[in-house]
Order: structure tokens, then sequence, then C-alpha cells
């Protein structure tokens, strides 16, 4: 089992992987009625509407990740509260039709880093990891190790974020250990 | 296992989605008969199928896919409510 | 290197195959054949190997019918023969040779059927010699893979090397099943572009190992081809040493399932020499012409002293000219073609070696191994003998063509046509995926070929399929028995079925089948050929899913508690959950007695967490619930709740649950723990696929809450107690409300909803707070003698107040009216999910399965799963129990519900409950057993 924010695996000088079980933060997803025509919705003091496009992601804090038509994760620092529902701000004056549920408690996210990040990640999913597929700045919600997941290319393409629901932590560190054992 | 284009994710592979089955209207006002008939009876074609497929483990949202059952090969993706692009409906659906 | 087989210590160098190895040694004999326990023989070098199949190892790492022609030979190998009984070389099974006769195509089918098949196999299989499956746990690691390409390029000889050169930024992934790249070039001796081959090899390789984008996989096969190019590639022998590294080396998994995703896929897949057909041709000593040679320069290993060479086609020449070169005494080439190439005949003239054209083996000798070999000459139109010379030897060296490895190809839907010229399959036509290249995509560069198949001999004797002991008069058979489809031919004979997939033998199938039928070969398409093209382990397919990574397992926010608290852990569903908490020497019925009761007498605290919790924000939320629910929820005021069962079109009941409108936009449904993600998925697909103009978002909530139930009398002193600041009176807080509070200091969400049967509330914290709340709520129980309870306990006491359980109580066939709800379904004028199917005939039945109470007997049992006959029934069924238990107070009286047909009419009726043998009686009643009135539940 992995030690919370301990390094599960390092190998030589440069580390081939290293797996970090992440600190609670916040998490608020966002979704419209309707999916077909979102509207501009815009954070608060925000330069640009939220990313338009399944998989992209606007830095800034909260993060903005566009995981599905219609549909956002706002993800703040491990400090952050949870944004109020006040943050938002519509672009033309349509009523609210949207909805902003807090999830923060619900979900479990490990950090991963190294060499062999993408190594790692196509063990448990059929997705490209391809930094021309899946870079900087991508999102992907797939199946991992067989249960749903949200897998985030941070800045640096060795580095990844990837989250599933609360109740499988500790079946995915488990399945983490397994994996990383080729790199210890 | 299959490889289908959801209309928002890209190609994904089969075990991210579920199977819906072909498209059904239903009846407004049938008989017995029309009602069981729409609730079980299905149409297996040799060559075109419409149906409809669910991206579970990724966006979540339904869409429909034309496949050839013979080859399997995806002829089309398309948003559900919207026609299949310039494909003839087996079916006849408006 | 030192190895054992059988048990005989023997020596090898690095580098070998075992195979090579145990010719070396002089080993000629290796296995006993399928059917008539015949001696075999290493007979081939590769994959393809019909007969030198062994277990390798032993206990739990043993594998059984490993090709010994692939196995690299390393220190202390332990290898066994899988067939011949009592000893390898002395068989008592070959008396089925002499059966041989009898053991006709579709003997087994035909024979072992009385009185079923099942009584034989175990001795045919060991007669079969088909290795033994290690029983104990795999001790080593497998995984899958997954890998994307723009290409990929199977088999690393000279044609994949190059096919892999591609500009940059083309993803490719190149995989060779042998030890190393470059083919047959690798160490045949040719040359390419002027220099030897294997320079060019190198440079290749390098070439490749040092472009990004580029991946290189040795002893990896591609062994599938599926829809729309998914390959699978087997990776073997990661830890060939062994499975600990001593050297601290990385702890690889010991084999590799790659699931590659390619957009293109160019087949460098080469060919496969096929044997000639003839009187006895299974001998050890018969091995094919090109294994001949590989063993020879690969491997330093001459597979005889006097050899004869038989050929049909140009490629044996080199053979003779190398185990020439090699000392060996090679007597001749018996070449089956009435004119030989000048080249061919030019270079045997020049080392002396006799030219037999138009010439061919009939017949071999030998005790066992092989001794001599008759070689026929054929008259002028091949169809009979004019004459023939027998030759002593120790080794013959045979050669039928080549067949190109084109089964990815056929795998992906592309089409093959059997060509005269090469005598095996080629593409018929392009396809849009799959690209076959070298040898696999041609006619090979051996020139045209002769006869394969002798023309004279007792076809009884004529192997075609070595591995499972298919002759010539088999085929004859199948044919005579009116048998005309190759695919069906290869059914009834199983020629091509075992694990070599006929990899030598189909061309030759064809042929024969042909010559039989009178037609051209050509015209009668192919079997299957059907992946993988070469065998899979287990361990390889599960890769990581197995323990504790088969399933994965679900845990609550509460887990850590239950676990240091003496919770007797339980899967249920997903989910893995206290079945109830064992006290030290405390037996389970006992534990589940004292839970029930303490939650009867005094309070109980339940995790509830994994109950299902979906949140509906939008003007049209509550319409939308409406229509899924069978309940009318248009009146439901906010702060209540409302209990909700949602149906199936069909009509049956797919979940239960409660629906809370928490605000006018605002509501939440609960569901059965197992089915939150099917209900989930069930209103997404109503909401996108048919009401999408309804405005609404859904989001599941399930693991953003610690939901913790507070059961018993006592439960409002608790909740109290325990620093929850809002009014728990009945009148201000009644059963089915929803209330928001602080409780220490956090945001909690309480609904006073009852699975018990008691007073009871559920106390929601986000799911990191919940020890915390769990303990509180423990803590301010104390006094009234709070004890956590397990989800046995829970479900026993919600069966003695006749709660339904989804899918315990129900199947997908059970409408509402069957358990009692068919009113509520009546009254509601709007439409429903499912309210059409409520009046189709066959679920208005009176004689439908109806949901009952049982009453045991007195100290008996009511068994679940127990079948129930009403009194003077003639069906061998009426109904079955569903859930059973015990009344809680009192007498401990075995109580049930049950499935009953026409239920409802037979209350005060006594029924036989019949289970396993074991029969008893009960009385059928209305539930529920317990607080009829539910004072309880609204005190």
């Amino acid at each position: 089992m992995l030690e919370r924010g301990t390094a599960a695996a390092t190998a030589g000088e440069r580390t081939a992987i290293s797996v970090m079980r992440m600190e609670r933060r916040s998490v608020m997803r966002l979704k419209t009625w309707d999916a077909r025509d979102p509207p501009g919705l815009r954070l608060a003091d925000a330069p640009a509407p939220l990313p338009v496009g399944v998989g992209m992601v606007a830095a800034g804090d909260p993060r903005v990740l566009c995981i599905g038509p219609g549909e956002w994760l706002l993800i703040g620092t491990p400090s952050g509260r949870p944004a109020p529902a006040g943050l938002l701000r519509l672009d033309g004056a349509k009523t609210e039709d949207w909805s902003l549920v807090d999830l923060s408690s619900g979900a479990c996210t490990f950090a991963i880093d190294g060499s062999a990040s993408r190594d790692l990640l196509s063990k448990g999913s059929g997705l490209d990891f391809h930094p021309a597929q899946l870079g900087t700045r991508r999102c992907a919600r797939t199946r991992f190790a067989q249960i749903e997941a949200l897998i985030e290319c941070l800045d640096d393409e060795r580095r990844f974020e990837l989250s599933v629901a609360r109740s499988y932590a500790a079946y995915l560190e488990s399945w983490l250990a397994n994996a990383t054992e080729e790199w210890r | 296992m299959l490889r289908l284009p959801c209309p928002h994710c890209g190609l994904r592979d089969e075990p991210e989605f579920s199977f819906g089955g072909s498209p059904q209207i239903r009846p407004p006002s049938a008989s017995d008969g029309e009602w069981t008939r729409y609730l079980f009876e299905r149409e297996n074609p040799k060559g075109l199928h419409l149906e409809r497929w669910v991206h579970s483990y990724g966006c979540g949202r339904w869409f429909n896919v034309v496949r050839d059952t013979v080859t399997h090969r995806i002829v089309a993706a398309y948003l559900m409510g919207d026609p299949a692009p310039g494909v003839p409906d087996p079916a006849g659906h408006p | 290197m030192r190895f054992r087989f059988d048990g005989v210590p023997l020596s090898g160098q690095a580098g070998d195959t075992l195979a090579a190895a145990l010719l070396a040694n002089g080993v000629r004999i290796l296995s006993r054949s399928f059917k008539f326990h015949r001696p075999r023989g290493v007979f081939s070098c590769g994959v393809e190997e019909p007969n030198a199949l062994v277990q390798l190892g032993s206990g739990a790492r043993a594998i059984p019918s490993a090709r010994a022609t692939i196995t690299r030979l390393h220190e202390g190998l332990e290898a066994f023969s899988q067939s011949g009984w009592p000893r390898l070389d002395w068989d008592l099974g070959r008396a089925a040779d002499w059966l041989l006769p009898f053991l006709a195509a579709g003997f087994y089918n035909k024979t072992f059927k009385w009185p079923g098949w099942r009584r034989y196999e175990g001795s045919v299989r060991r007669a079969a010699g088909l290795g033994r499956a290690p029983i104990d746990a795999d001790p080593d690691g497998y995984e899958v893979r997954n890998l994307h390409c723009d290409t990929l390029v199977v088999g690393g000889g000279i044609a994949g090397l190059q096919a892999a050169m591609l500009p940059p930024g083309e993803r490719v992934v190149l995989v060779e099943q042998d030890e190393q790249f470059g083919g047959c070039a690798a160490w045949d001796g040719s040359a390419i572009d002027g220099r030897p081959a294997s320079s060019w090899i190198g440079a290749a390789v390098a070439r490749l190992v040092g472009t990004a984008d580029v991946r290189l996989l040795l002893r990896s096969t591609a062994v599938g081809f599926y829809e729309q190019g998914v390959i699978a590639v087997h990776e073997r022998s990661l830890r060939p040493d062994g499975p600990e590294r001593a050297d601290g080396g990385p702890r690889l998994p010991r084999e590799r399932l790659w699931i590659v995703r390619a957009r293109r896929t160019v087949l460098a897949t080469g060919a496969i020499e096929q044997p000639l057909i003839f009187c006895n041709n299974d001998r050890p000593g018969v091995v094919l012409a090109a294994s001949a040679r590989q063993y020879l320069r690969r491997h330093g290993v001459a597979v005889g002293r006097r050899i004869v060479l038989a050929t049909n086609n140009d490629s044996a020449y080199a053979t003779a000219g190398d185990l020439h070169a090699a000392g060996l005494a090679v007597i001749g080439v018996a070449d089956s073609r009435p004119e030989v190439p000048g080249g061919c005949r030019a270079a045997m003239l020049e080392r002396s070696i006799a030219v037999w054209p138009g010439a061919m083996p009939v017949n071999t000798r030998g005790f066992g191994v092989l001794t001599g070999v008759r070689i026929g000459v054929l008259s002028r139109t091949g169809n009979t003998l004019q004459g023939g010379f027998d030759l002593a030897c120790d080794a013959l060296a045979v050669s039928g063509g080549w067949s190109g490895q084109l089964q990815l190809f056929s795998q992906a839907g592309g089409r093959l046509v059997y060509a005269d010229t090469s005598g095996a399959l080629r593409p018929e036509c392009e396809h849009p995926l799959v690209r076959p290249v070298g040898a696999a995509a041609d006619d090979p560069p051996a020139g045209a070929i002769g006869r394969r198949v002798a023309p004279v001999g007792d076809t009884r004797r004529q192997w075609v399929d070595l591995r499972n002991d298919v002759t010539v008069a088999d085929l004859e058979l199948a044919i005579r028995e009116n048998y005309t489809s190759v695919e069906h031919v290869k059914r009834l004979t199983t020629a091509g079925m075992s694990v070599d997939q006929g990899k030598t033998s189909q061309p030759a199938v064809i042929e024969i089948v042909a010559r039989l039928r009178g037609c051209e070969p050509s015209s009668l398409g192919h079997p299957t050929l059907r992946p993988p093209y070469t065998p899979v382990t287990m361990g390889a397919l599960a890769g990581a899913e197995r323990g504790p990574l088969y399933a994965p397992a679900r845990l609550s926010p509460l887990h850590e508690w239950h676990a240091s608290n003496g919770a007797e852990l339980e899967d249920y569903g997903p989910w893995r959950r206290p079945a109830h908490y064992a006290r030290p020497g405390e037996a389970r019925a006992d534990a589940l007695a004292r839970e029930t009761r303490a939650v009867r007498t005094r309070v109980g605290l339940f995790d509830a967490s994994p109950l299902g919790k979906i949140e509906l924000h939008g003007p049209d939320a509550r319409a939308f619930l409406d229509r899924l629910y069978i309940n009318d929820l248009s009146k439901l005021e906010p702060g209540r709740s409302r209990y909700g069962i949602m149906l199936r079109e069909t009509g049956s009941i797919l979940d239960d649950g409660t629906v809370t409108v928490l605000s006018p936009e605002h509501c939440l449904v609960t569901t059965t723990s197992a089915n939150a993600a099917r209900v989930h998925a069930w209103m997404e697909e109503w909401h996108q696929c048919e009401w999408p103009h309804l405005h609404l978002a859904i989001t599941p909530v399930t693991e953003q809450w610690a939901t913790i139930a507070v059961a018993g009398g006592p439960a409002r002193e608790v909740l109290r107690r325990a620093g929850l600041d809002i009014d728990l009176s009945s009148e201000a807080f009644p059963h089915l409300a929803v209330r928001t509070a602080m409780l220490r200091g956090r945001p909690a969400r309480i609904h006073r909803v009852s699975f018990t049967g008691e007073l009871s509330y559920e106390v929601n914290v986000p799911a990191e707070a919940g020890i915390e709340a769990w303990q509180a709520l423990l803590e301010a129980g104390e006094d009234a003698g709070i004890e956590p309870v397990g989800v046995e306990a829970l479900l026993r006491l919600r069966l003695e107040k006749g709660y339904l359980h989804v899918g315990t109580d129900t199947d997908a066939t059970t409408v509402p009216a069957d358990v009692g709800w068919g009113g509520v379904c009546e009254r509601k004028r709007a439409d429903f999910v499912g309210k059409r199917s409520l009046t189709l005939p066959e679920n208005i039945r009176a004689d439908r399965l109806q949901l009952v109470g049982l009453a045991g007997p007195d100290g008996g049992e009511l068994p679940i799963g127990g079948h129930l006959r009403l009194p003077g029934s003639e069906s061998p069924t009426d109904g079955w129990i569903t859930s059973a238990g015990r009344v809680t107070l009192g007498d401990g009286q075995p109580i049930a519900l049950a499935m009953l047909r026409g239920g409802r009419q037979h209350y005060g009726a006594r029924v036989s409950v019949h289970d396993l043998g074991r029969r008893t009686t009960a009385e059928v009643v209305r539930p529920p057993f317990f607080d009829v009135e539910g004072a309880r539940l609204h005190a």
C-alpha cells in the first residue's frame, strides 16, 4: 500500500514513477440544462468564458475542466474553499439554467509523476496517452483499472492527476502498487 | 472489442460504452399486441444497423451509431435527435 | 548449461532452444502421438512444431504443452514428456497403433457416446498427453498493456525491418516472436546490399531503437486481429531466468498481453515450410529441411549423420549444401519435380551430391527412430510409380513448399485463396487495414512446386496433421461420409484443430480434399483461421485482474472504523460492508440476534453510506421524477420525502427508494446500494433520449456523503445529545421529512426515514466527516445502550416489517401489483414509465407470483430458495422463499417473505416447503410480522 503523501517508487537519478495520494481539495461540478447550446458561462474576474470542447482545461484557481458537453469541473487548490455559486457569471441575460454541486468529499486523486507515467497509465486504460492526444492541459474521463476515472495531464507532460470515486481509493492504491512494481 | 467514435470524446474502446439497442418509436396508443412487439421484438439485420450507445465511462452522453453488422465498420456516429448523415434509414424512420 | 529431461541430467549451450539442446544430446523421441501413441521427435524449429510439446517446470510455475522449439534453455531447466506410459520409450499406449484401423476420424464422437463422454474423458485425456495444468495459484505477475500506433509491423525479419523504416513522426510498433531480429537472414549467411545481412540488421535495429515513437518488442507474437485494427500481442518470458531477479533488476511481470490499436498493420510474418506426405512420414528423424538448416547454422546441431533430402521445390538445396559443408553425409536429394532447375542441379554437382528428379519418399523404415527411406520414382504423369530404391539414413529432411502466414489477414476479414503455384493460401484481394509483405505475401522464391503427396501407399499411415494424428485415410473417410466443405472435413477429422492450428497441415488438407472431390483446390475456400495464432497463457489474458484486484471493492467512508472494531466484512454488490460486528467468541447467529434485539429494545447505529444518492437540479426536476416513479410526486412539498418505486418499460420493478424535494428546483432521490449506477444511467437515458426538453441536471452524489442511520426508540434523544441544533419533535420533524442542521460545527442533512420500522433518522455528513459523526453518535447513545449493527441485522429487521428488498424479493418479472403496490399505480392519473405495460394480459393474471409472508414452525427453519407447494397442488412448484429470518422479540419464530402463485388468495393456508430434500410446512400470512400499525415508526 502507498503511504499517503510519499513517493511510491523511484529508480535511479531521474524518477521513473512516483504516485502520491493528494489531499482533499475543492471540486465543484457545473452542468447546464441543455448540453447542445451551452451558454457563455464565465467565472467572475476570468478573462475568457469556460473552455468549450470536451477534454479542454483552463488554468487558474479554480482550474476548469470541460468533462462533457455543457459540463465542467471546477478544481481548487487543496486549501481552497468550494467555489460559491456567486463566482459564476453568465454572458447573456438568461436565467440561471445550470447547477453547481459540491463533490469535494466524494473524489480521491492521485498525483502521478515520472518518465514512466504514460506507461503506467497505459496499463489501466485504452486511452491514447501520446502527448499529441493527451498533452498539457487536456483531460479525459475513461475506464481505468475497471473503474470510472478522470485523467488530467498537467503542465509538465510527465505529470498527471488520476481521480476516482472515494470508495475505490483503497482498491486503486493496491492496483497502483502492483502496477508500479517494475519500476521499484 | 469494437472501437466507437463518441461524438464528444473521439474514438474510444467498447468497454467504455453501454449498448442501448436499436431506437424504437413508442406507439402512442397501442393495442396489447403492438405494445408487446414494441417492448420485445427487434430486427436483427445483416448489414447496416441503427443503434444507440452511451459513453458511460466518458462524457455520459447518448448517441446514435450506424454499424455494419457484417464487418463491424462504424458507418456513422451522430447526436441524439439528429438524422443519420447520408445513410438511408433502413427502418424507414423520418 | 545444465538441464533435465524426464529427470535425466543433460547439458546444452546458452542461446539454444530446448529442442536444439535435446537434439544435440541425441534425444530423438520427445513425445507420443495424440491418438496412436507413435513415437515422435523434433519436426520443426519454431511455433509450428506439432510434436515436441513438453511440460516445463513443476509446482505452481509448471507450463503444460510448451513447444520445445521456442523454449529458450536456461540453467536448471526441468522438462518432462507429457505422453507415454509407463515411459516415453516403452509406451503401452503404443498398442493403439495396432488398433489404428479402428481409430478413424470421428472415432471418439462415434464411440464414447454411451453413457456419456464424461465417463471416458479422464482416461482419454491422460492417453492423449495434454500435459498437467498447475493446481496451485500462479506466484508470478502478469499484465495487460494498451498501445496505440499508426503502423504495426508484425514480424522483425528483413521485410519487417524495412517496413518499419517510416518517416519521422510515424508511430510504429514492431513485434518479433523470436529472441532476435532479422528472421532467417540473421543466421543463414545471406547478404544484403553487398554486405553480410547481420550487419545490415544491426544497423537497422539501431536506427529504429533511436527513433522517437518507435517501439520494438521481442519474444512477442501478434496472436489475434480483432475489429477495426485491434491486435493482441503476447509478450513471453520477460523473466527467462526465473521469477525473482537475483541481480536486483526490474521486477517485471512474467508475461504481457499488449492490446494494440493500429491504423495500419503490415504482416511481415514470413512463411512456414510444409511437409511431404508419404507412408510413415511421422517417424522421429523426419524433419523439415529448413529447420534442419537452422539447427545447423544457428545452434551448430546436426539433425542426423546420414541425411537424405526430399523436396518439391528449390529451398531444400540450401540445406543440402550447408549440411554437406558441415561434413555430414548427404546422400542425395529426391525432387518430385520431373525437371530440377539448373542452378540447384549445379550446386549439388559441385558438392557431388546425388539429385534424383521425379522422385519422392514413399515409405520409411525404423523401430522407433528412422533407419531408412524408400524413394519411389514417379511415372511421367506423377500418379504412379515406375520403380524405387531404398536408402539407409538417420534423418530425412523434407520440404513440401512454403505457406505464407496470413492468419491475421484472414482474421481481419481478408479473403485467402489456394494458389497452385505455391501450394499455399495467398491473399485474394487487398484489405484496407492489413498489408502482407515479403514471404507472407508472395509466392516464396523457392521455384515452382512439384508433387507433395505420394501417389501410392497405405493412406492410414500417411500423416497430414501430426499433432492431432490425422491421416490421409481420415480425409478419405470424411469425403466418403459426404463431408464436402473443408470446414466440415476439418471438424470431423480435427485436422488443424490442435494447439499448432494446422500450421504444417492446412495446405495439404485443402489439396487432398480437392483431389478426392475431383475439383480445383482454389475453389474450396479454407477453414476459418481463428485467434490465437499461438497459445496464450491464462495469466496473460487475466493480467493484473486477479486476487484482490479481480473485482474492485468499494469501501464506505467509515470503513476504517469498521475494520478496527470487529466488523465481519462481506461483499454486497460492489460494496464491502460489515455483515455484523462480532464480539470475541460470539457466533454469527448470536451476533445477529444481539444486533437486531439492540435496535428493537434500545437503539442501533448503521452505516448506510452505500445507499445510492442522486441530486436533480432544475425547474423540471420534480416533473421529471413524476414520470419515472409510480408514485404521485406532483404534490410533494419541499422538506418532505416519499417512498417510490420505478419500473422498467415492461412494467417490472427496477428499483425503489425515497424521493425528497429539498427546494422547488432541487430534488434528492435515494436508490438501493446495488442499483445506484443503474438508476443514474436510467435517468440520463430518459432525459437525453426521450425528454431532452426538460430543464434539469442529474448529479450522482453517493460518494459525497457518509450516511449514518440511528434507529430505535431513543434515536431522537441520541441526536439531541450529539448536539443537533434543530427541533426533533414529531410535530416539527415528522416521519418522511428532511431538515438541514449543524452537527459539531459541520453542515448535516437529516432524513427521518426508516428501513427497520423503528423511529429512525439518517444523518448525512460530508464523507471525510463521517467517522467523527459516527463516533459522536456512538458517544451520545452510550447511556441508551447504542450498538453498531451490520447489514444482516438490518435485512432481518426490514423482513419483519415486510419491507421490499428489490432484487432479493423481486426479479425482472415482478410488477407492482405482485408486491401490493397495484393500487398506487391505478390511482396515479399521470403517465409514468412502465404504466402501459401494467395492463398487458400477462401482467394481470390472477395466478401471478405474489409477495406473501410465511410463518414457520417453532424451532424450525425456513430456507431461502426453498420451493413452496399449495395444498393439493399438482405443480412442481408454486413459488419460492425470497428472504427468511426470525422474529426478533419473543420466541424467535422463523418467518419469511415468499413469491407464491396467486399468493394473496391463500392467507391462512399451509404450504409445504421443499429444500434440497428437506421438507417442512409454513402458514401463509399477511406481512408485516411486527408493529402492524406502525406506531414505532411515527413515535
